[in-house]
């Protein structure tokens, strides 16, 4: 190769060094590249670990290799040719190279990663190996090897026609999963082969390539012939039955499509406009909003109250409040969902106190302990609470854009958005509470928990969710054909059990050095702040989504 | 996907009578192929086989005998168990009677799993397509070396006196290696498999129009790269 050639080839790796550093400035970049260090960092800390010798051994190496080899051969022969990059094209193509020269730059990459790689290797599983160097040395020749079959598999590839090209693609396929099962036999010893497969009864799909004597001594055979003669005049009766129950069903399922076909009735304008409603529904769903059935749209206007709390701002309130109140069958899933859920905690502490009363003892720091139990499993009601009242910014995200041109502040409509939810949430959980009350008076925390914690809870939890709501509504708006993706929900719902972890880790922090009540005020205090940092987020993000909106 | 016209009466093929692709089938091939796949569809030249196929096992069977029922001239195969329930005479009879149903079966429906092998390797590997009638065809006059197979066998296993010997490697290891792996392996080997697999990988080079290297590959890993491979992962 060329002087000129590795010049080159230093100074566009130089180039790429200096735009990939540049790139880390990105925060997708940097958490990238510190999830793949991390990863690393792991596996080195962990080196001494059983599993890296069980990487080491002969049998996995070997099938490494394989792996290595196999891999090569097949995506060097589904690139059908060299890949270069364009600049490439235009100056080695055009330059008085030859061809090896070319084809030794295009390697010079391939060298570096595999002695990287080696390098990699050597740190993983040096103490599991009995000659590390040699067999980091092997490892990197192999894997340049390796490249060099790859290159050689696409430079032939290239030159073959198409349609042969994809069907000596199944060829290796077909010889790689041969090999495979082999391999996994031999080195592993799992077999992938199931018994019936080696008896004689199967040499019958290698036809005509069989004996034909052994399949017809096959035991399957005589088996059931020793049946059919009478050896076993249960099993021929049984096998009487079968048929006629077969046959049974077998005339039902041939008479009923015989009925169908004759069927007169046009299925054309029916199926069109089910289609259509289908259609319609799935697109309500894809979009976020809601499901509405047709007997639900004949419902009357109604005119907005003159109560000063539903004016302004309020009137979103208002609006959302009184889809709630039509939205009869979400109320009755949420009332029945809490009754069954408060029903199981009134049981518990029924029982305990019906114990209690027949003898039972137990320290009033256990009692305590149990009833502060029962309190957070009632405030964890609201993680399944707001799923059932979708009367925010899921059901108002189709009306982003027009809510941006109310005269109120963004902060407000937020918080206007989320309130008839959250007042839902706390009106079940406290409906919920007093059910509990039934059964006899609680600790003055757990009181205090339930004024002051239940509120932050779900002021929190429904903060959370509207965010995702909103962003998944912008999306939308923003013609995205997907509101909400899987990844998005995950993050959203691990975000919602974080969102507790700062005042939690506050309470414990505190609780060390003060009392109860400190502690829980501490609680309160952070849950709050964390709270309405997560609205400020929520109304700032819908005033860049505006912004967004007329750039 | 390319479709093949095969049906087409083309002048310059030569038409023979059944007897003669019968014959021919066995020395010359190439040309019965071309013959059959210029012709309409013809039942006879998968259904003549099949028979001729059926009829030799039939002999075979008769000449055979189960494990632990004493036939003249032939020593026990080493199969317990059959023989407990009823008479020697009487489980002789069924056995034949079974034996011979089998024979029949394994046939006359191998014969059309074989065409369908066929049919889905040129379909899905080799990306061609052809009627399935010719690949019943191929497979049916393919299936003719099984009765030279069988009789073979039947000679073998009477010279020898070892009801394991067949016309297959595993002759070197003779009786010895009986069950053992290498054994398979080179039972799996046999002239006569060897040879039903080059006569159908001929045919499926003809069906498909592809280089008969391309189809001996899908072939033989099939008819007997996956045996040996059964053979290895027992």
């Amino acid at each position: 190769m060329t002087k000129a050639l590795i010049y080159l080839w230093l100074a566009l790796l130089k180039r790429r060094a200096l735009h990939f550093c540049r790139q880390l400035r990105r925060p997708t970049a940097i958490v990238g590249v510190a999830a793949v260090l991390c990863l690393v960092a792991f596996l080195f800390h962990f080196r001494r670990h059983e599993i890296f010798a069980i990487f080491a051994r002969p049998g996995s190496l070997v099938g490494g290799m394989l792996l290595m080899l196999g891999g090569s051969v097949f995506t060097g022969f589904l690139q059908r040719g060299l890949v270069f990059e364009p600049p490439d094209i235009e100056f080695l193509f055009t330059s008085p190279f030859t061809q090896r020269q070319i084809v030794l730059y295009r390697l010079l990459p391939s060298y570096v990663f595999a002695v990287v790689q080696g390098f990699a290797f050597w740190a993983l599983l040096q103490l599991h190996l009995k000659h590390p160097l040699a067999t980091t040395l092997c490892f990197i020749l192999f894997q340049i090897a390796c490249f060099h079959i790859s290159m050689g598999a696409a430079i032939l590839a290239g030159t073959i026609p198409q349609a042969l090209h994809e069907r000596v693609r199944w060829m290796i396929l077909g010889v790689y999963a041969l090999i495979t099962a082999i391999y996994l036999h031999v080195a592993w010893d799992l077999s992938l082969v199931p018994s019936f497969a080696t008896s004689r009864l199967a040499q019958l799909v290698f036809y005509p390539a069989l004996s034909l004597t052994d399949v017809a001594s096959s035991s399957a055979f005589h088996e059931l012939g020793l049946r059919l003669r009478g050896s076993h005049p249960i099993s021929f009766r049984l096998l009487l039955e079968q048929s006629l129950y077969l046959l049974g069903f077998g005339l039902g399922a041939v008479a009923s499509l015989w009925l169908l076909l004759r069927l007169k009735a046009n299925i054309f304008e029916t199926s069109l406009a089910t289609t259509t409603r289908v259609a319609e529904r799935r697109q309500r769903i894809q979009a976020g909003r809601r499901i509405i059935t047709v007997a639900t749209t004949g419902l009357r206007s109604v005119g907005l109250p003159k109560l000063r709390l539903f004016q302004g701002v309020g009137a979103v309130v208002w609006k959302n409040l009184l889809i709630a109140r039509r939205s009869k069958r979400e109320l009755s899933l949420a009332v029945a969902f809490s009754l069954v859920y408060v029903g199981l905690l009134l049981a518990l502490r029924w029982v305990l106190h019906r114990n209690m009363a027949e003898g039972g003892s137990l320290a009033p720091r256990e009692l305590r302990d149990f009833d502060g139990a029962l309190g957070v499993m009632l405030c964890a009601l609201v993680f399944f609470l707001q799923r059932s009242f979708p009367f925010d910014f899921r059901s108002d995200g189709h009306h982003v854009v027009a809510f941006r041109t109310l005269p109120v502040s963004a902060f407000s409509l937020v918080l206007a958005e989320i309130t008839v939810p959250t007042v839902l949430c706390l009106a079940f959980q406290g409906a919920g509470f007093l059910m509990l009350l039934l059964t006899g008076g609680f600790e003055w925390h757990v009181m205090l928990l339930v004024l002051f914690g239940f509120p932050a809870v779900a002021l929190g939890l429904n903060g959370v969710w509207n965010l995702h709501y909103l962003l998944g509504a912008t999306r939308s708006a923003g013609g995205k054909a997907q509101s909400a993706t899987a990844i998005g929900t995950l993050m959203t719902v691990a975000l919602s059990f974080l969102i507790f972890y700062p005042a939690g880790w506050v309470t414990v922090t505190v609780g060390q050095h003060a009392r109860l009540g400190v502690a829980l005020a501490a609680w309160v205090a952070t849950q709050y702040s964390v709270d309405l940092a997560v609205l400020l987020i929520i109304a700032r993000l819908f005033r860049r989504f505006e912004a967004s909106r007329e750039g | 996907m390319p479709a093949t016209p095969l049906n087409d009466q083309d002048p310059d093929v030569a038409t023979t009578s059944l007897v003669a692709k019968l014959l021919n089938t066995i020395v010359g091939p190439g040309e019965v192929f071309e013959e059959v796949l210029a012709s309409p569809p013809s039942v006879s030249n998968w259904l003549a086989p099949t028979l001729l196929v059926c009829l030799s096992g039939i002999v075979a069977v008769f000449l055979s005998s189960p494990a632990g029922l004493p036939v003249p001239g032939l020593p026990s195969q080493g199969e317990p168990g059959l023989e407990a329930t009823a008479p020697i005479e009487s489980s002789l009879t069924h056995w034949r009677a079974v034996s011979l149903a089998a024979t029949c079966f394994a046939a006359f429906v191998g014969t059309f799993w074989s065409a369908f092998v066929l049919w889905f390797i040129g379909r899905v590997f080799l990306k061609t397509s052809f009627p399935f009638p010719k690949a019943i065809e191929i497979a049916g006059l393919a299936s003719l070396i099984l009765v030279l197979d069988v009789t073979v066998t039947a000679l073998l296993v009477e010279a020898t006196g070892s009801p394991t010997a067949r016309p297959a490697f595993s002759l070197i290891l003779g009786s010895n290696g009986v069950g053992s792996n290498a054994f398979a392996v080179l039972a799996a080997l046999n002239v006569f498999h060897l040879w039903a697999a080059t006569l159908l990988a001929l045919g499926l080079s003809k069906l498909s129009r592809v280089s008969f290297g391309e189809a001996a590959f899908w072939v033989f890993l099939y008819w007997i790269g996956i045996r040996i491979a059964l053979a290895l992962l027992r």
